[in-house]
């Protein structure tokens, strides 16, 4: 896996509609997953994923790349949305409406089909990984487990586990954006 | 990722995001404390870092990236030491009329350096404008150089984070007064920040940071939360 080019933050920052674009093509398995394994109402769902990334686009100047990768700040932004949906029952929907985004209505059947597109989607790049990565990247980011258990059931330090998530998301970021672009 | 169509519903986000970057297109970002902050730096000079060791048990490498400006070279160790970031601000605090009372001459430049939380903040002053920045065990720089005007607003505190290993260190620089500064990581915990000679320090076990909260001297609580501007929460 070579260097990310052009990188998560250079496309954030780019201004071109065609960048964003493509950084949410980058993400928008991983973002959709994380938010329909954690959203109070599975009907919100599509809603988080839509606010997080006009969140995300309305604010794509206050990025900033030392606090870590965008995918961390867009699954920031997703669990702040999720945490607000759990308290009011719905998705805040303020960065949709500034930019004039109107809300997505989905089908049972449509909601089916995005799980399980993002499904094959993290499977096919968690395939990429080395196992013990892909299974801790899985049970932290996907299933929430605390560190100390994926450490315990994995036969590894909590420290062990935590590398082995950090380089994992790491080595998953390169490979959605060479499988991307 | 991969080349399977999006199905419909994130197909017409796609869309609709597409529509909504071109009409933004023309529109700059809005500006924050920190895109202010980088206007006011007379020279900036990108460095880009590469730390690769971290004092303790945490191994990963810890990149970032930073500007800096002619403060930097002075800003530590070779800063003379004041008692405490507090005098520094009394000595810059506002008139009133948002001037300066008594300015450092020329090129003086004072600072601080303090050790809390297993990190040092280095702080450091010439008068006009106020550059701090974080190291852990002086070694590792765990965030860049961050420059802002003084005096500093009650409304938008400047902060910075760093990450070494799977730890989040903030530091914030508050003016008189500030109270309650609370951290909330992205694994939805609360640290109250302990402030001391006018720096708020807070260390994040697990997470990044996901907003920080504050309130004013005059009471008013404040939020600023990623993709956010800081907003009033309460009077």
């Amino acid at each position: 896996m070579g260097e990310l080019s052009p990188t998560d933050a250079q496309l954030l920052a780019s201004g071109d509609p065609a960048d964003f674009e493509a950084l949410y093509l980058r993400h928008v398995d991983i973002v959709t997953a994380f938010v329909m394994r954690r959203v109070r109402h599975r009907e919100n769902a599509i809603d988080a994923v839509a606010e997080t990334f006009a969140r995300a686009l309305a604010a794509r100047g206050q990025y900033v790349a030392r606090r870590g990768p965008v995918v961390a700040w867009l699954l920031g932004i997703a669990r702040n949305l999720l945490a607000d949906e759990a308290r009011r029952e719905r998705v805040a929907d303020g960065a949709r409406r500034r930019l004039g985004m109107e809300r997505i209505s989905v089908t049972d059947e449509e909601l089916d089909a995005v799980d399980r597109h993002v499904e094959l989607s993290i499977d096919a790049a968690l395939s990429q990984l080395p196992s013990e990565q892909s299974h801790a990247v899985r049970r932290r980011v996907l299933f929430d487990e605390p560190y100390i258990v994926i450490a315990r059931q994995s036969g590894c330090s909590e420290q062990a586990a935590r590398q082995r998530v950090h380089r994992g998301l790491q080595n998953l970021r390169t490979y959605l954006a060479e499988a991307q672009i | 990722m991969p080349e399977t169509p999006l199905p419909p519903p994130l197909e017409r986000i796609r869309v609709q995001l597409h529509e909504a970057a071109t009409h933004l297109q023309s529109t700059p970002p809005r500006p924050t404390w920190r895109s202010r902050s980088s206007r006011l730096v007379a020279k900036p000079l990108p460095i880009a870092l590469i730390a690769t060791a971290f004092v303790g048990t945490a191994t990963a490498a810890v990149v970032v990236t930073t500007t800096t400006n002619s403060l930097d070279s002075r800003s530590r160790p070779d800063a003379p030491a004041v008692s405490s970031v507090l005098g520094i601000l009394d000595r810059f605090g506002s008139d009133g009329g948002g001037q300066a009372r008594r300015p450092l001459q020329g090129s003086q430049v004072r600072g601080l350096t303090t050790t809390r939380d297993g990190i040092q903040v280095d702080v450091a002053t010439d008068g006009q404008q106020l550059c701090f920045s974080g190291h852990s065990a002086g070694v590792t720089r765990l965030t860049g150089l961050d420059c802002v005007a003084l005096p500093i607003p009650a409304d938008a505190i400047p902060f910075s984070s760093g990450i070494a290993g799977s730890r989040t260190y903030l530091m914030a620089i508050v003016p008189d007064g500030t109270s309650r500064v609370v951290v909330t990581s992205t694994s939805g915990e609360e640290i109250v920040a302990q402030i001391d000679d006018n720096i708020a320090v807070a260390v994040l076990p697990e997470g990044g940071v996901a907003g920080l909260g504050w309130t004013t001297p005059d009471g008013r609580s404040f939020i600023q939360t990623p993709g956010e501007q800081a907003r009033i929460t309460s009077r």
